[in-house]
């Protein structure tokens, strides 16, 4: 809770007496003051929804579970389309990690994409490593990476202004 | 001495005025809280037990798939590692939705207190 609201409602009124403001617009004014307390000390906690955030999420789990979904070929023969999808990636991350008090939503980002990391960015990492991968453990990585953008679409869709955080 | 025997049922007035505020913001907030908390304990009671759940599934499924020799130790190895990576996603999810259930409620809190004022001066 703020620290503000604690100094709302003092013990004594009759310490200190306004000189010039008296009778019904003093207590007008102490009301005043009090909204304006509440008001300004309490800035928000977190970042509200972002329309762009959430269909840049979107957008990407879609199309990241489609090139997963190839890890059978080589990596040479998706090289170009891989490096976009990366590129597009690291736009998601900067620009969650540019917005005030997101930060969240940034380490989110950071995880799935980290090629140290074991989910998308570690998936893409082991591809280019090892040529290609076997289709049970793309399936299973797929499960995986598909929970990890669900994780950052529900975050983004649970902030002020987006769908109830329930 | 004359006035300050005005000035006294003024400050007994104002004094009134704010503690009626105070019991009328407090009670309707109380309200808010019991409606609001059991659906918060709900919400994370639930996803505890779905993410136990889920973890509990998918090692299963990767064992046996280990065991069929569709898997190798190395994929076990990087999925568990991946399954704690998601673990830490959803917890940063938790913690962000938890502050944006904490702003809504001091969104409330600042309508009430607002309505309380306006009943209050009897506006």
């Amino acid at each position: 809770m703020c620290a503000s609201f604690l100094t709302l409602f003092p013990k004594s009124t009759g310490a200190r007496r306004p000189t010039v403001i008296s009778g019904p617009s003093r207590i007008r004014y102490r009301y005043v003051l009090i909204v304006v307390f509440m008001l300004s000390g309490c800035s928000p906690k977190i970042a509200p929804f972002s329309h762009i955030a959430y269909e840049q999420s979107v957008d990407l789990k879609v199309d990241s579970l489609k090139l997963m979904d190839q890890a059978e070929l080589p990596y040479s023969e998706t090289e170009k389309a891989l490096a976009k999808l990366q590129i597009r990636l690291e736009k998601a991350f900067e620009f969650a990690k540019g917005r005030p008090k997101n930060q969240h939503s940034a380490n989110q980002w950071q995880i799935l994409i980290s090629p140290e990391s074991n989910l998308l960015g570690g998936f893409l990492q082991r591809w280019q490593n090892e040529g290609a991968l076997n289709r049970p453990f793309i399936v299973a990585s797929k499960q995986l990476v598909s929970a990890a953008f669900d994780s950052i679409i529900e975050l983004e869709s649970g902030k002020s202004g987006g769908t109830s955080p329930e | 001495m004359k006035a300050e025997n005005q000035v006294a049922p003024l400050q007994n007035n104002t004094s009134q005025s704010i503690n009626g505020l105070l019991h009328d913001f407090l009670s309707a907030f109380k309200l808010q809280l019991a409606d609001e908390l059991p659906h918060v304990q709900e919400a994370l009671l639930k996803n505890a037990g779905s993410t136990f759940m889920d973890n509990t599934a998918r090692l299963k499924e990767w064992m046996s798939q280990v065991a069929s020799g569709a898997l190798s130790q190395e994929d076990l190895a990087f999925l568990i590692k991946a399954q704690m990576d998601l673990s830490r996603m959803n917890a940063l999810k938790e913690v962000g939705l938890t502050l944006a259930r904490i702003d809504a409620l001091r969104k409330s809190m600042t309508s009430t207190l607002i309505s309380s004022l306006f009943n209050t001066i009897g506006l």
